[in-house]
């Protein structure tokens, strides 16, 4: 890798500036996110570890691309979030079709995360269970519960994103919580 | 994870990707809101013409044209700039909710200030007689387009319902000699007649006159309006020209 270790201390717009002109900048933002993009498409969608890999390709090389209309008064993460959702909603119909071959990494949730989205809801649940209900959740509604409680988005950011006024998000959200509260009075899951 | 990094590098370099434009960008981006702009201005003036169409109608003499106002109403309202007031509108709409910011905003937000727009311009378009100059303009383009005057002088010119109009050729105390669109001659009484508006009963004015024929070429006259809107006075009807 041609970028130095000082590169990696740089914010996230500078690093799409320098991409611009050379394209191994762009390395140190592929490295900052696609852990974190990687974790994101596999809570929406239960898809084998090479389709996620070849969404992400896509998802990079589309952000690399379109380096040149980020809008620097948006925060570069909510831009490549807004991307990948994007780009899981054009993919979602075709995963949708096939079988599922693998499941969720249970590991993928932070214990922290749970806590916080078990408290909310007032009940308390282990990882399997909120695992097993979110998997039968409209993707609008699973979408909006994982920005908020295990990518800790706020709502401008889920706004930004979703590119949905933040008043539609607080009423998603509203949404998606009652709809886990169904999935999981119908799962007969006790909560 | 480096795998993947090193991956798309690769894919980058062996298919020599490069970053789309600057350029290209900002000209989508004027492309789509000139494009706005113009389905705005397109919405404004249509608003312009239909509040000159809606304004120039006389809509207390329904009951000589049809037999209920419901029946006037759909017969008068001019569909075509409805249509083309409602279809900018939803179209720049469309347009500010798919902006890059647009989605910041509740659609009714968008909606309400579309409106409140386009109704701004479209009324002052209208107060400045855009309107007309529009309706003008297309009545000269399109043959089979029926303008508001062209209207207005049919709807004028049907004596057997009590409907005339012309101009004045001379005045006396109770009477005036009126030769209306089709070169016949009239006299009217008009000493029972409502005058309406600024009309001054003199050679030379346009008028439009409800009455009945009581005899012949005499006309008893109900009421007497100025050839023009007379909310804004606009095609005072001074003089043959303004036909």
């Amino acid at each position: 890798m041609l970028c130095m270790d000082k590169d990696i201390n740089k914010s996230d717009e500078d690093l799409v500036t320098l991409s611009i002109a050379r394209s191994e900048y762009f390395s140190v933002l592929i490295h900052r996110y696609e852990r974190r993009l990687w974790r994101y498409i596999s809570r929406l969608c239960s898809c084998s570890d090479q389709d996620i890999e070849d969404l992400l390709q896509e998802i990079f090389i589309k952000t690399y691309r379109n380096l040149n209309d980020f809008d620097s008064g948006l925060k570069f993460s909510s831009w490549i979030y807004r991307i990948t959702h994007n780009e899981v909603i054009s993919h979602y119909r075709k995963l949708k079709a096939r079988p599922q071959s693998t499941d969720f990494d249970l590991g993928l949730l932070p214990d922290n995360s749970i806590n916080e989205f078990t408290v909310l809801l007032d009940k308390k649940l282990d990882k399997p269970r909120i695992l097993k209900i979110l998997r039968t959740m409209d993707l609008k509604y699973k979408e909006v519960l994982v920005l908020r409680f295990f990518e800790e988005k706020d709502y401008n950011e889920i706004s930004d994103i979703l590119k949905k006024p933040s008043g539609t998000v607080a009423t998603l959200l509203n949404r998606a919580k009652r709809q886990f509260r169904d999935k999981a009075k119908k799962l007969n899951i006790d909560f | 994870m480096k795998d993947l990094t090193d991956k798309i590098l690769k894919e980058i370099k062996s298919k020599e990707i490069k970053p789309i434009s600057r350029n290209l960008f900002l000209l989508k981006n004027y492309g789509f809101w000139t494009m706005t702009f113009l389905f705005v201005v397109l919405g404004s003036l249509s608003i312009s013409l239909l509040s000159y169409n809606i304004a120039s109608k006389d809509w207390d003499i329904y009951s000589r044209l049809h037999e209920s106002w419901l029946g006037f109403i759909v017969s008068s309202l001019p569909y075509l700039w409805i249509a083309m007031a409602m279809a900018s509108l939803i179209i720049a709409v469309l347009n500010f909710e798919h902006s890059k910011k647009g989605y910041k905003h509740a659609p009714i937000q968008i909606i309400l200030f579309s409106v409140a727009v386009s109704l701004v311009l479209g009324l002052g378009g209208y107060a400045l007689g855009f309107g007309q100059q529009i309706d003008n303009f297309v009545g000269e383009t399109f043959s089979s387009y029926s303008t508001v005057e062209s209207q207005k002088s049919a709807t004028w010119n049907q004596p057997d319902k009590g409907l005339f109009s012309g101009v004045i050729q001379s005045a006396e105390k109770d009477t005036f000699r009126l030769e209306d669109l089709s070169g016949r001659s009239w006299t009217v009484d008009f000493s029972a007649a409502d005058i309406r508006g600024n009309t001054k009963i003199q050679p030379g004015v346009r008028v439009k006159i409800v009455g009945d024929i009581s005899e012949g070429s005499n006309i008893n006259a109900v009421s007497i309006r100025p050839w023009g809107n007379m909310m804004n006075g606009r095609g005072n009807g001074h003089g043959r020209n303004s036909q």
